[in-house]
């Protein structure tokens, strides 16, 4: 198992809603993911062929709401990187990133757990 | 989404309401990159999707199928109830599929004060196929 803890990126949501109330929606975490300086870290970092990426797994676990206005800090790590053989016999690295969010007030807001598979 | 739901009311067996979405087609993979910020070609460009080992084209982003599961699950269940989240991409989802995304309680218990309930979620085309299974977790009120 490999640790890898990569910068911290802070994103700020320029969000304009209809209600002051209306919280972000439950998948709503990819979008600071991948508008983000972090996942090229991890795409460059890792030498990863970002074009042979498949997304294998996600999960998330949610301590609180996200608001318009709150401003989103992810600190991304690399949990687990393996090989592993497909069935028609093809190579694939396996990478799990964890990701954990926190508000400006460093409160947990989630945690989000990504297995990226990459076809060889 | 203004409605209640009580942990007394949902038993194992209860069944979430069906979603249906789709057909899908390109044009709602270019919208999603532009909202996500994933702009893989795989998702919008057949010719790349094909030199990349994906016979029939762009395939639909996993995130935007998780999307629909998301928004059948907080139909349901109100967001802020919502403890845990995860699938599993089990298969590609191509231009054309009609997804339906179906769900059932498979546990309830109460823990640490909490009224938990567990419940497995699928999302399917309109073959059978299978492109996400998953669970969530949510913390519901009771009655009283």
């Amino acid at each position: 198992m490999i640790l890898y803890t990569l910068f911290k990126v802070v994103f700020l949501f320029p969000i304009i809603a209809f209600l002051p109330v209306t919280p972000a929606p439950a998948t709503f975490l990819t979008v600071p993911m991948m508008w983000s300086t972090s996942m090229p870290f991890v795409i460059t970092d890792l030498a990863i062929n970002f074009m042979m990426v498949l997304h294998g797994e996600e999960e998330y676990e949610y301590y609180q709401e996200i608001y318009p206005g709150d401003v989103i800090t992810a600190t991304p790590k690399i949990a687990a990187i393996e090989e592993k053989t497909s069935k028609s016999g093809r190579k694939m690295d396996m990478v799990t990133v964890e990701l954990l969010y926190t508000n400006q007030r460093n409160e947990k807001v989630a945690r989000a757990r990504s297995l990226l598979v990459e076809r060889k | 989404m203004a409605h209640e739901i009580y942990f007394d009311d949902i038993q194992v067996g209860t069944q979430m309401p069906q979603l249906v979405k789709g057909p899908m087609q390109k044009l709602q993979h270019v919208i999603y990159a532009g909202a996500s910020g994933d702009f893989n070609p795989l998702h919008t460009d057949d010719d790349f999707a094909k030199a990349v080992g994906m016979p029939t084209g762009a395939i639909s982003h996993g995130m935007l199928v998780m999307g629909f599961v998301g928004q059948a699950i907080t139909a349901w269940v109100p967001k802020k109830y919502l403890r845990r989240f995860g699938v599993r991409f089990a298969g590609m989802t191509r231009q054309g599929n009609t997804i339906t995304i179906t769900g059932k309680v498979t546990d309830k218990k109460s823990v640490g004060g909490e009224n938990i309930i567990t419940c497995e979620v699928t999302a399917a085309d309109e073959t059978g196929d299978v492109k996400i299974t998953g669970s969530f977790d949510a913390a519901l009120p009771k009655r009283g």
